[in-house]
């Protein structure tokens, strides 16, 4: 099946189709939710803040250039609706606070190899890394974004990307599978 | 590299993040190193479920669907308020120049304005009072004028045109000719016969104008219509209609685009829509007022089954499917389809038939028609632009289709030309109804098949149309038909399975039975008969029309049947209702002795 791709359909919604609005709506609410949450921490928050990317979104999509993916652009824009709200609700400091305390206070001994395999365990790790950890991590291999995409969502220069990504993969490691061999 | 890797470096290389050039440094160091490859490996093993982890929680679908209400909501209110903006915008401009114009126009106008009642009596509206005035009377611009003369009222205009208020009719009067409505038509219907003059001739009505500048032309101020169903082609009503006598007139509305309509032709139009083209008059020469004319169908041909067709719809549909186009470039069907709406819009229009598209633009239509609708439910499209393709497009596309699958090759442009006609579409359509199959059903679709066989006949060379037989009968049967297959060693075998089937089929089993096994091998034995006539003409391999009438034939003893049986005393009225309606099936009886 041919299906039209995001930047097609976002045309199509700069065009002013309401239907094409439904279309993008349905493709990137949820990624735009999930991109909130990894910002803002709760549900209530990231809900409030995917409706103003997207109300943000119909007053600025006539910005958008078709010269790049749509995504990353959408995306870019959802991260400064988040910065702004933090910044206005004072929560960054806060949450930096909160994500400085791992999930499991006392350092986890050895696990054990099916812990490796405890997808739910690291996902409470990952969600409990700070946004500039988390977002790298859910933009490179959730969304796709390559680190061209990722600097100009985060605003940051390409070359720190892949910084950042260890970072996180490390911080994920020693608080999953601390007491493991590295080379 | 001689040093082992780092973690950094390890890690880049087992989650992408490496350059070109420094994955290849580093596969040749892992190929020396196995320390470093035991390294990498435990890291890879810890690769898929981090990145499972990183998969967000699911967020509810209601949060989803609030979202793009609110959004949906949102753009549809930016649009209007942009639409307010320049109306408001034009509206102040033209008010700013036209104070400027009325004024140094006003003493000339005066002076030309010489019109007078010609024939018949009229009512002024003076305040609350209508005062009455004969011939020789001089309405002034802004006088209200309604008639209770049966015959109606003509008033005359000094350059020689004039106008007849019908009976119960009213009208305000502007002044003369020029860029201004000469007359403003409110209740009733007003004839206009225009004298040829440079200068055009506008008539307003409930929303919409219509100007001439030498013809005749009707117009009638509709009230509510309950002969126009709204819903598929009338979003709102109709609340104007005009029928051109002679000559050309140009309708036109705040919304679409202008209409040209000609001699015989009915058109429509209201303050929130139109102007369509409604229908053509038949006989022009008796004199009824449009009223009567709409009302009395006969009298007028409808431009199409479901209704008028819009002015400017083949603007807002090609825009519509532009911008599904500029989302994904199919140009070359963008053009075809361009193509097809104009030349069909242009039909309507120049009052002529439709021109064959070249097999080019058909191909790229049938393709793209493919293509769209994907696209549509993708963007969910629905309503009204999807409704208007299908209008325009299905029907003629969807002949040919069926009949390129069955000659199995390409039409010729003189076959296409005979093949889209009304005519077959008409037999074809009833031919393929999906519903469920009923005997009734199934008649139908018969002898619309067949109908359709012997349209195809005159329509192709004999040699062709051999082809196009062998393959439609087979084509028809097998799709939707439910034949229930009867094997038996004898007639009275046969009879009684029937008789069994029936009254399963019926509900028949607490009446007395003795009739119905007689009635069973009645038909069976028409049946057998049937078959054997058949087999005597055409031997045994039937071509697909031979199928179709000897299925035909069995249709109709069948039903002949079952009606008998349903005619049988003993049944109450709800199994006799059931036998008549028939069998969902079509049985066909085969004897092995």
């Amino acid at each position: 099946l041919v299906q039209p791709t995001d930047e097609e359909v976002a045309e199509a919604a700069r065009s002013g189709i309401p239907d094409a609005w439904t279309v993008l709506v349905n493709r990137f609410a949820r990624p735009v939710h999930a991109l909130c949450r990894r910002f803002l921490g709760n549900d209530a928050e990231a809900e409030d803040a995917c409706q103003e990317v997207f109300m943000r979104l119909v007053q600025g999509i006539r910005s958008y250039e078709r010269q790049g993916r749509f995504a990353p652009w959408l995306f870019k824009l959802a991260a400064n609706v988040c910065r702004n709200t933090q910044r206005s609700s004072g929560r960054r400091r806060q949450r930096e606070t909160q994500a400085a305390a791992p999930p499991d206070a006392a350092p986890n001994p050895a696990l054990e190899a099916e812990d490796r395999d405890s997808v739910t365990r690291l996902r409470s790790i990952i969600d409990a890394l700070p946004e500039q950890h988390a977002v790298p991590l859910w933009l490179k291999f959730q969304q796709g974004l390559d680190n061209d995409e990722i600097a100009q969502v985060l605003d940051i220069p390409v070359s720190s990307v892949r910084v950042v990504l260890f970072r996180a993969l490390s911080q994920v490691r020693e608080r999953a599978f601390m007491g493991k061999d590295t080379p | 590299m001689s040093a082992h890797l780092d973690l950094e470096r390890a890690t880049y290389r087992v989650y992408d993040l490496l350059e070109e050039d420094e994955r290849v440094e580093v596969d040749a160091h892992l190929t020396d190193c196995p320390a470093c490859a035991d390294a990498v490996r435990r890291l890879e093993e810890e690769k898929e479920p981090i990145i499972e982890a990183t998969a967000p929680a699911p967020v509810s679908e209601a949060m989803v669907r609030s979202v793009a209400a609110r959004v949906v909501d949102r753009v549809v209110t930016i649009r209007r308020t942009k639409i307010r903006r320049y109306w408001l915008l034009g509206a102040a401009a033209a008010l700013f120049v036209a104070s400027g114009v009325a004024f140094l126009a006003r003493t000339k106008e005066i002076a030309e304005i010489r019109a007078e009642v010609a024939h018949g009596r009229v009512s002024v509206q003076r305040g609350d009072l209508w005062v009455d005035m004969t011939s020789g009377y001089s309405p002034s611009p802004g006088d209200r004028l309604r008639t209770e003369d049966p015959a109606g009222a003509t008033i005359r205009l000094e350059e020689g045109s004039r106008f007849t208020i019908s009976h119960r009719s009213m009208v305000e009067f502007r002044g003369t000719r020029g860029p201004s409505a000469v007359l403003r038509l409110l209740e009733g219907d007003v004839r206009c016969t225009v004298v040829s003059d440079p200068r055009p001739f506008t008539v307003e009505a409930a929303g919409a104008t219509v100007t001439v500048v030498g013809t005749e032309f009707a117009v009638h101020v509709l009230e509510d219509q309950p002969f126009f169903k709204l819903g598929k082609r009338f979003q709102r009503p109709p609340k104007v209609a005009m029928l051109v006598t002679a000559g050309e007139v140009v309708m036109k509305t705040g919304e679409g685009e202008p209409l040209n309509v000609r001699a015989g032709w009915v058109a429509l139009a209201g303050s929130e829509g139109g102007p369509w083209m409604w229908g053509q008059v038949k006989d022009l020469s008796s004199d009824k007022t449009l009223d009567n004319l709409i009302k009395r169908k006969p009298d007028v041909k409808p431009v199409t089954d479901d209704g008028p067709i819009e002015a400017g719809w083949r603007e807002r549909t090609d825009k519509a499917v532009l911008a599904c186009v500029e989302a994904v470039p199919w140009s070359r069907w963008a053009d075809a389809l361009v193509r097809f709406h104009k030349e069909n819009d242009d039909a309507v229009r120049e009052q002529r038939p439709t021109l064959p598209l070249s097999s080019d633009d058909l191909t790229y239509i049938n393709l793209g028609w493919g293509k769209i609708r994907l696209l549509a439910n993708e963007l969910q499209l629905k309503g009204e632009f999807m409704q208007a393709c299908r209008n325009k497009m299905a029907s003629g596309l969807f002949i040919e289709a069926i009949a390129e699958a069955m000659a199995g090759a390409a039409l010729t442009e003189e076959q296409r030309k005979r093949l889209l006609t009304p005519e077959t579409l008409d037999t074809l359509l009833p031919a393929l109804d999906p519903a469920a199959p009923t005997m009734e059903r199934w008649k139908t679709r018969t002898e619309k098949t067949l109908s359709f066989v012997k349209l195809l006949k005159d329509a192709l060379p004999a040699e062709e149309y051999a082809r196009v037989t062998r393959l439609v009968g087979p084509s028809f049967m097998i799709d939707g038909y439910r034949v229930w297959l009867v094997e038996a060693v004898n007639v009275e075998e046969a009879a009684d399975r029937i008789a069994r089937i029936w009254t399963e089929q019926f509900k028949l089993r607490s009446y007395d039975q003795t009739t119905l096994p007689a009635l069973a091998a009645q038909y069976v034995r028409s049946h057998q008969g049937a078959l054997e006539k058949s087999r005597r003409e055409f031997g045994d391999q039937l071509s697909g029309v031979q199928e179709l009438e000897l299925a035909a034939k069995l249709f109709e003893l069948q039903a002949k049947a079952e009606k008998a049986v349903s005619e049988i005393p003993s049944l109450n009225g709800e199994t006799r209702t059931r036998a008549a309606a028939g069998s969902d099936k079509l049985y066909r009886i085969k004897i092995s002795n």
